[in-house]
């Protein structure tokens, strides 16, 4: 009977806390409050409760948190230095005049820097550059936004600090070759349904002839003084990182400082003590305040994760017999629901999804591997792709003055899409090694 | 008490002095801040110029043979174009005045960026030199060329009139947006027959929002 009571106490405050989230509450505030109601319902003693809940699942992510503050300040030297402007400016030369052909080429090579490169700043700072491009060549606003953003997601199958994150919910998982294997695959599919989009959208914006518009433009000035002086061989900076992890096996703190003084080095930021002091210590600060909201909120995260472990029996009790337990039901599921990642729902782990993962892994009847491949493609091809709540949306929303329904509208077709193929795929390659 | 060199008096020098350079200094700007443009050699600058300029005039002169000295607004009536205006907030650091888009045959005006350069004018006393009404009919002028672009095929500022090799080796032809910006400018000076040049409301535009210093009015700075 108190298992009974219990277990829908909980499921009424997992729903309240879908709809918190969907309505684009405080993540971390939402996910503390939702532990110690899940602790006091649960009855879990107070010493669990103050070691495993709040303190052991906080100080075991610390790994990760390195691993993503190293990535937004890697980030962040790729911005300042000018590296990301110089390969925009020469992207954008190579294609000349001709507004599809530069928009397909700075997406895609923007989806190359982001495989790297890590953090709302970034996103921000490279969207500087890039959403002005666009919008002078006559690219419609909606458009040039939907691209920018998908080309941002494109880099994050990749994107060490980005997977890093999930290392923390699957403990098992890590970045091995039949990850990178995976994930290369999932990038050239997410890049290839990102062009379609540009194309169709762009076409479809433009019967008729090119939209021209007068307008004062401070961007090239603002990247001609950082990119002055810079050569083609400062490009393979944003790649150094994912090489080294990929091709030399190295750990991705290392790689990361390796990423991190090359930058300095090919950029003439090394020339004397003080400029470099000067850079590394800006270029850090900055990296850190980028990633800092991230951190606090994956921190929520894992004590809500904690504290459903502690709940686990009685959850599993509760809904062993609702949940489905053929892998390839849930995955179809999840194709078909994926909407339901939007504002934080319970497809995305990162919001009020994260204890429905604590609840599969309750049950313990599904592989790490499998869970990892189901709620890894939802933040990415649909959060990250077509949903306002994702942080760097939301300037880019503002930014580029595209209300959310037209941002949704417009980009979740095609976020649909590539959850679907790269969700099978992920099931395929990863989930059922 | 706020420096001399920002006063009002200072503002009127600094852009009396801007607008005595001559039109092709100004467009060597327009192409430098061209965002998809190349580096040009200054033969390849002056050639784009002169052509542009060139195209402008010719264009000024068929529309006025063609149409009579119409109004920008009977100049829309006559070729069929909507003229709509905007309060959209200013986006940094793309800070558009005017946008033609061919498959609505729209121009929209942005009040925002409009208003707040004509408040400069006011503020600092420079209708004088550039009287705060001719700016609208400058921008609507300025989209009514894109939208000639539009119908002229082979025109010089649409066309793929510089030579490049990709990779140092294999040539190829590709166009200059920052032409069709000169051709637009000149063709709206020409039309709406005002001496100065009226690149000088980018500059005004960007110190209203003090996004550059009255120090770099000067087109060539």
């Amino acid at each position: 009977m108190f298992d009974m009571i219990a277990g829908i106490l909980l499921l009424i405050t997992f729903l309240i806390l879908i709809y918190y989230c969907m309505k684009g509450g405080n993540l971390l505030v939402g996910f503390i409050v939702s532990s110690i109601l899940w602790c006091f319902i649960g009855q879990v003693p107070i010493h669990i409760v103050v070691t495993d809940v709040f303190q052991k699942s906080v100080e075991s992510y610390g790994a990760t948190i390195a691993i993503i503050v190293f990535g937004a300040w890697f980030g962040r030297i790729l911005v300042d230095t000018g590296i990301a402007g110089y390969i925009i400016k020469k992207t954008v030369e190579l294609a000349g005049d001709k507004p599809l052909t530069t928009a397909l080429l700075l997406c895609s090579v923007c989806a190359l820097i982001f495989t790297s490169a890590f953090g709302v700043g970034s996103v921000m700072a490279i969207g500087m550059i890039v959403l002005p491009i666009l919008f002078s060549l006559g690219v419609d606003k909606k458009t040039a936004l939907g691209s920018y953003l998908l080309a941002v997601a494109a880099g994050m199958y990749l994107n060490i600090a980005y997977v890093s994150q999930f290392f923390a919910v699957f403990k098992t998982i890590k970045y091995d070759d039949t990850y990178i294997h995976f994930a290369v695959i999932a990038t050239i599919v997410h890049v290839v349904v990102m062009l379609a989009f540009i194309t169709f959208n762009y076409l479809r914006a433009q019967k008729g002839g090119r939209a021209r518009a007068w307008a004062a433009s401070t961007a090239p000035q603002m990247q001609e003084g950082k990119t002055v002086g810079l050569s083609f061989y400062c490009m393979i900076v944003p790649f150094i990182p994912i090489i080294m992890v990929a091709f030399f096996k190295w750990m991705p703190v290392p790689a990361f400082m390796l990423g991190i003084f090359l930058g300095l080095l090919l950029t003439h930021n090394m020339g004397s003590y003080t400029l470099a002091v000067e850079k590394i210590q800006k270029t850090l600060y900055d990296g850190i305040a980028d990633s800092g909201l991230l951190i606090g909120m994956l921190y929520g995260v894992n004590i809500f994760q904690a504290a459903a472990k502690q709940v686990s029996p009685i959850l599993q009790h509760m809904l062993g017999g609702f949940i489905p337990t053929t892998p390839t039901v849930i995955v179809a599921g999840f194709c078909i629901l994926a909407p339901l990642a939007l504002f934080r729902g319970p497809l995305m782990i990162w919001g009020s999804g994260i204890a429905l993962v604590s609840i599969f892994q309750a049950m313990g009847l599904f592989s790490e591997q499998f869970l990892f491949a189901l709620f890894l493609i939802p933040p990415v091809a649909i959060v990250a792709s077509a949903c306002p709540t994702q942080s760097w949306s939301m300037w880019g929303l503002s930014y580029a003055k595209v209300e959310p329904q037209q941002y949704i509208k417009t980009n979740l077709p095609w976020a649909w899409l590539i959850l679907i193929i790269v969700e099978i795929l992920a099931f395929v390659m990863v989930g059922n090694s | 008490m706020m420096p001399a060199k920002y006063d009002t008096e200072a503002r009127r020098q600094a852009v009396q002095m801007a607008l005595e350079c001559s039109d092709a200094v100004w467009y060597q700007r327009t192409l430098k801040s061209d965002i998809c443009g190349c580096r040009l050699s200054r033969e390849e600058e002056s050639t784009v110029i002169d052509s542009a300029m060139q195209t402008a005039a010719d264009m000024a002169q068929s529309v006025a043979a063609r149409y009579g000295q119409l109004s920008p607004q009977a100049l829309l009536a006559a070729m069929n174009i909507k003229l709509v205006h905007t309060a959209e907030d200013l986006r940094e650091p793309y800070l558009y005045m005017g946008l033609y888009e061919p498959a609505i045959r729209t121009i929209t005006l942005n009040d925002s960026t409009l208003l707040l350069i004509r408040k400069f004018i006011r503020e600092n006393g420079l209708e004088v030199f550039t009287p705060e009404e001719d700016i609208i009919r400058i921008a609507v002028f300025h989209e009514i060329f894109h939208a000639l672009e539009e119908e002229t095929p082979g025109i010089y500022t649409r066309s793929s009139m510089m030579e490049r090799r990709f990779l140092g080796i294999f040539p190829y032809k590709r166009g200059l947006s920052g032409a069709s910006e000169v051709g637009a400018v000149h063709f709206s000076k020409c039309m709406a027959g005002v001496s100065y040049s009226p690149c000088i409301y980018e500059r005004y535009l960007l110190i209203a929002l003090s996004l550059v210093s009255i120090d770099f009015l000067l087109p060539n700075l």
